[in-house]
């Protein structure tokens, strides 16, 4: 019996599928644990950015699930692309997990896919080399740790701003009707993540043309977002703060809206130059992958609707 | 990148698990920009580790080291350099004839780097590890 066992395990392709097996599943108990040791990590050193999702759970779990993963097929004289391609089944396979244990939604995963297979590739290859002597090393565990601590001491604040222009071929006057609040946006989404669920916005309404007054950014979805106007001056500025994210899994504890405004300046040629920006702090490290997505995401927005204000100024 | 690293950043071999870690990183920033490096260095590994008493394992500074009679016969980096060590004077006969460069790091030795950047490359970097295996083997001097 026993030795059926060893002859099971030594094939080749039970190595290959124990590896993806092996990986997840260390990857799941890392995904448990990692939260709860940077929370006590973080509450003893006073760092108070506690509750994001940080590079460790994107960066440092995926490494070592590869680093795994290579262990299990150590054997299977894989070359670099073996090794690659075998990390995209594992990164496909720690996606559908993620989908069915963690709820994350679609466009969370494709967003995190390839930075969650970079990572289990490049652990897989790091564990390649590890394990080439046929030997359990312990060599990447303190690195590990190490990368854990200085997680959960590093400061989680990050904020940015995005902003785009759009010219307008019509008077300020004519342009403001539609800043403030514009009706239902019809032309069908051409940013592929609009394409793929991602909701894009819809209309926007306000409760009066005030200082204080409220507006309501809708998304496609019945998404609503609740602003309340905290700058205005007509033909020239509306500044709005968001009161209420609605819990949209797709942006619930990833990122927060903070405020937007929208910008007219007068070009003294009959055209308007349409300026808008929106103010977001992100939840998901690290802040250079995740806001080359956030910023990309915020410009789409902003277009849909500028180029949708555009189309309404032009035609009045 | 790599010249920085190799330059400056010497003491963080002594961290264990970093050179790996390292190299890895060059292997995936290929995979992502210069995918045709990592199929050249794969046609290289497979090609050496058919020769007779051919061992591969890991370089001291990261990469993949091939070794034949306890002895090393060249080493592979993840950005698609080959480092061989030669004598000094077939070191200098090899910079006149071949397109080999002094060795990123070890410029006076007899050591030479190749840069492996396509598969086209695949023949020179094979007749090189060859030539350092034959001496390697006592069938040519060094």
């Amino acid at each position: 019996m026993k030795e059926k066992l060893i002859q099971f395990f030594k094939k080749p392709r039970v190595q290959y599928w124990l590896g993806i097996l092996a990986s997840n599943l260390v990857g799941a108990l890392l995904v448990l644990l990692t939260p709860q040791f940077l929370t006590v990590i973080s509450a003893a050193v006073g760092n108070p950015s506690v509750g994001f999702l940080s590079f460790s759970l994107f960066i440092g779990i995926p490494i070592a699930m590869g680093v795994v993963s290579a262990y299990c097929w150590r054997k299977l004289d894989f070359t670099t692309n073996n090794y690659f391609t075998a990390s995209l089944l594992n990164t496909l396979c720690a996606i559908c997990f993620s989908a069915f244990l963690l709820h994350e939604g679609t466009i969370c995963l494709i967003i995190v896919s390839p930075l969650l297979y970079l990572s289990i590739a490049s652990g897989s290859i790091i564990g390649r080399y590890m394990f080439r002597e046929n030997k359990v090393q312990m060599q990447l565990l303190p690195l590990l740790l190490f990368l854990l601590a200085f997680d959960a001491i590093a400061p989680h604040h990050y904020q940015n701003v995005v902003t785009d222009r759009v010219v307008i071929h019509a008077r300020p006057e004519r342009v403001w009707r539609y800043v403030v609040a514009f009706p239902p946006i019809k032309a069908k989404p051409t940013f592929w993540l609009f394409k793929a669920g991602f909701p894009p916005p819809l209309q926007s309404t306000v409760s009066g043309y005030y200082l204080g007054a409220a507006r309501h950014c809708i998304f496609e979805h019945g998404i609503v977002f609740d602003e309340k106007i905290v700058a205005y001056q007509p033909v020239h500025q509306i500044t709005f703060a968001i009161v209420h994210q609605p819990p949209h899994p797709e942006i619930l504890g990833h990122m927060k809206l903070q405020k937007g405004e929208m910008l007219l300046q007068d070009n003294g040629d009959g055209t308007t130059t349409l300026i808008g920006s929106s103010w977001y702090q992100l939840y998901v490290y690290p802040a250079w992958y995740y806001d080359l997505w956030a910023s990309q995401i915020a410009r789409e927005v902003h277009l849909r609707v500028m180029n949708h204000i555009k189309e309404l100024a032009e035609q009045a | 990148m790599f010249h920085f690293v190799i330059k400056r950043l010497r003491f963080a071999t002594r961290v264990p698990g970093l050179v790996h870690c390292f190299n890895a990183l060059l292997f995936a920033w290929n995979l992502c920009f210069h995918c045709e490096i990592v199929r050249a260095l794969d046609a290289v590994e497979t090609a050496v580790a058919a020769w007779p008493g051919i061992v591969r394992r890991s370089h001291h500074y990261g990469g993949l080291q091939f070794d034949c009679a306890g002895r090393e016969i060249g080493h592979l980096h993840g950005n698609g350099v080959l480092d061989i060590r030669f004598s000094k004077p077939m070191k200098d006969s090899l910079m006149q004839a071949w397109k080999v460069v002094e060795h990123h790091s070890l410029p006076h030795s007899g050591w030479i780097s190749f840069w492996i950047h396509s598969p086209s490359d695949v023949p020179q970097a094979l007749e090189l590890l060859q030539l350092s295996y034959r001496c390697v083997r006592g069938e040519d001097s060094l």
